[in-house]
């Protein structure tokens, strides 16, 4: 379970000559996610969703408040805590000069597995993601959606309990698309805990039990998709957004 | 601390720079430098040592005047018919610079900005010299003067102080390749450390790094030793390369015949662990200085004055500057020692100073890295 209790992250810009403004690009942020469900983060760009994600993940510390993972507070002990999570960007690259096997076997060395484990996992992981064909090429030859397949793959190598996935399906094709939001709807059969952040509200109003809603730092709705669209008295998670917001649609797809 | 994990991110580290075409080539041309540039020197000196220059002249050469031109192994005479065609031999570089004759007037045209002018002029001195001293003495004898109570009223002896005669050239050579050395060690922790920092943080990596269970600690240890190993053993190769050069060297130009190459076993050790020394301040350097860069380019940039640090000594030897302070300038010193220790000269008290500061100041670099890489704006710019 991941518990986000009253968050905020304080920034300072420059504005001028010398002169810095401080503000918040996440205030007061509270939600939680239980275990086997699946809750959307969801807003425009510059909402302070990663900001938000890198926080939970626990790469970087809130100026206030405190996340909890499974009961336990990155404050006390981050190492343990980090070893029950996994991180998923679509921005981030990986190792373009390794192979597939080489980066599996790195970051499962890094949790501390122990080199049977890791071969008995690896398996595992390459026949779930299809990865037979090209396991053993280096990560700068794969395809977009090739290389997102063992994004996730090394991900769930250390077979974590909770999931942080920052767009995680952000510029693939359909089809490698539906393979990662497969995985995620299994994951959340086996009772993982999902926090999925993302630009495409269909996409959430599919597979997330609840949402929440997120512009300029501040919650501006939570819940299930249905009881916010009744409570916008909308149809869908879209328009029930820009009933929330106003703005411009073109900013969300 | 785990060193499980430092391990593995050392392990990462080396892997990345050797798999990345463009570093490889770096890191395998680096340690050649040495021998090319051992046996550039080498061909250059004998060049500078072993090449006549042409002086043409607009008269005919007396017998005292061929002996004395013979024993000058630096120039040779030509006769030319006038000044019109001495000028026009100039120009088309057939001669290096010519003496015009008028009565008993030697006039000496060599331009002095090229080293082969400069050489013209003090071989010509030498030889107008001498040519006066015969016809002074000519004189002198058919008036039943004594010579030698005229030119040789004093009496002056040369008694060099040098141990070795070889020394000039050795300090010369040595200098050299031990700044070369400690710029091979800088070079490579350049490119390790852009790779390693702002590389990481460019090609988006870091972040994934970072949700490990690994502590910024460990990571940053990893990294450091990663680029201190590679640099160290880049630096060991380029030195132990240049012991084989050296002989091979010897062998084929008359430059480099007297110098000895110190091959002793505590010179080699002594000068393998001020390698060592160099490649882990130098790794420190390099990566609190790339620590805020954003972007590989900004990473270069900020690097790139540090490669000048090891000319330092080089250049306050030529200038015969010799303070203790400057013992105390970091990677400086390094090279300065190396120099003193392949060249004998290096006494204990200089020694200790730069071992144990460049020990102070990895520790203090240390400690400020781990300060700085636990700041998000060094994580996340």
């Amino acid at each position: 379970m991941i518990e986000v209790n009253n968050i905020s992250k304080e920034f300072q810009k420059e504005i001028g000559k010398g002169k810095k403004q401080r503000f918040y690009a996440d205030e007061d942020i509270s939600f939680e996610v239980k275990d086997g469900e699946i809750v959307g983060l969801l807003g425009p760009n510059g909402a302070g969703k990663t900001t938000l994600l890198r926080i939970i993940a626990g790469i970087m510390k809130p100026t206030n408040g405190e996340v909890l993972i499974d009961n336990k507070s990155y404050e006390k002990n981050d190492i343990e805590v980090k070893k029950n999570i996994s991180f998923l960007s679509g921005n981030t690259k990986l190792y373009k000069d390794i192979s597939c096997i080489e980066l599996l076997k790195m970051c499962a060395s890094y949790y501390g597995m122990n080199k049977k484990d890791i071969e008995k996992r690896i398996n595992t992981v390459v026949k779930r993601f299809d990865m037979s064909s090209f396991k053993n090429q280096r990560i700068g030859n794969l395809s977009t959606g090739q290389t997102q397949r063992v994004g996730v793959a090394r991900c769930i190598m250390h077979d974590p309990h909770n999931y942080i996935l920052d767009e995680a399906t952000s510029g693939l094709d359909i089809i490698s698309s539906q393979v990662i939001l497969d995985f995620i709807k299994e994951e959340r059969t086996k009772g993982k805990c999902i926090i999925y952040s993302t630009h495409y509200m269909e996409e959430a109003e599919n597979i997330c039990d609840r949402v929440v809603l997120i512009n300029k730092g501040k919650i501006v709705a939570i819940g299930t998709p249905k009881e916010i669209e009744q409570d916008t008295k909308t149809t869908n998670i879209r328009d029930a957004f820009f009933t929330l917001i106003g703005g411009n649609k073109n900013e969300i797809q | 601390m785990k060193f499980n994990n430092i391990k593995i991110t050392i392990f990462k580290e080396l892997r990345g720079i050797i798999r990345d075409r463009k570093s490889l080539q770096k890191l395998i041309l680096y340690p050649l430098m040495i021998p090319l540039v051992i046996l550039l020197f080498g061909l250059l000196f004998d060049s500078v040592n072993e090449s006549t220059y042409k002086v043409g002249i607009n008269y005919a050469l007396t017998t005292e005047e061929q002996e004395i031109i013979k024993k000058l192994d630096n120039i040779s005479m030509k006769q030319y018919n006038n000044k019109r065609s001495l000028e026009k031999a100039y120009n088309q570089g057939k001669i290096s610079g010519y003496i015009i004759k008028d009565d008993n007037t030697y006039k000496i045209y060599a331009d002095t900005s090229q080293n082969s002018g400069e050489i013209v002029i003090s071989m010509t001195n030498v030889y107008l010299d001498s040519y006066n001293q015969i016809l002074g003495k000519t004189y002198l004898i058919k008036n039943n003067i004594d010579p030698n109570k005229v030119f040789n009223s004093i009496i002056i002896q040369e008694h060099t102080l040098t141990k070795d005669e070889s020394n000039v050239m050795t300090n010369i050579v040595f200098s050299m390749i031990m700044t070369y050395l400690i710029m091979i060690v800088i070079m490579v922790c350049v490119v390790v450390v852009t790779d390693a920092t702002s590389g990481e943080k460019e090609r988006g990596t870091l972040e994934t790094i970072l949700t490990f269970p690994i502590r910024t600690s460990e990571l940053v240890l990893g990294k450091y030793l990663a680029t201190s190993i590679l640099s160290f053993i880049i630096g060991l190769i380029a030195y132990l390369s240049s012991i084989p050069t050296f002989f091979i060297g010897k062998e084929f130009f008359t430059s480099y015949k007297d110098i000895t190459f110190n091959t002793n076993i505590n010179t080699v050790l002594l000068v393998i662990f001020v390698i060592l020394l160099t490649s882990l301040l130098s790794s420190g350097v390099c990566m609190a200085l790339a620590g805020k860069a954003k972007t590989y380019k900004e990473a270069q940039s900020s690097l790139q004055f540090i490669t000048i640090l090891p000319m330092i000594p080089y250049f306050l030897r030529f200038m015969e500057i010799d303070n203790y302070i400057f013992n105390l300038i970091p990677i400086a010193n390094c090279g300065g020692a190396l120099n003193d220790i392949v060249a004998n000269t290096i006494n204990g008290k200089t020694l200790l100073t730069i071992i144990v500061t460049t020990i102070i100041y990895t520790i203090i670099i240390l400690m400020y890295i781990s300060k700085q890489y636990q700041k998000e704006e060094t994580l996340f710019s």
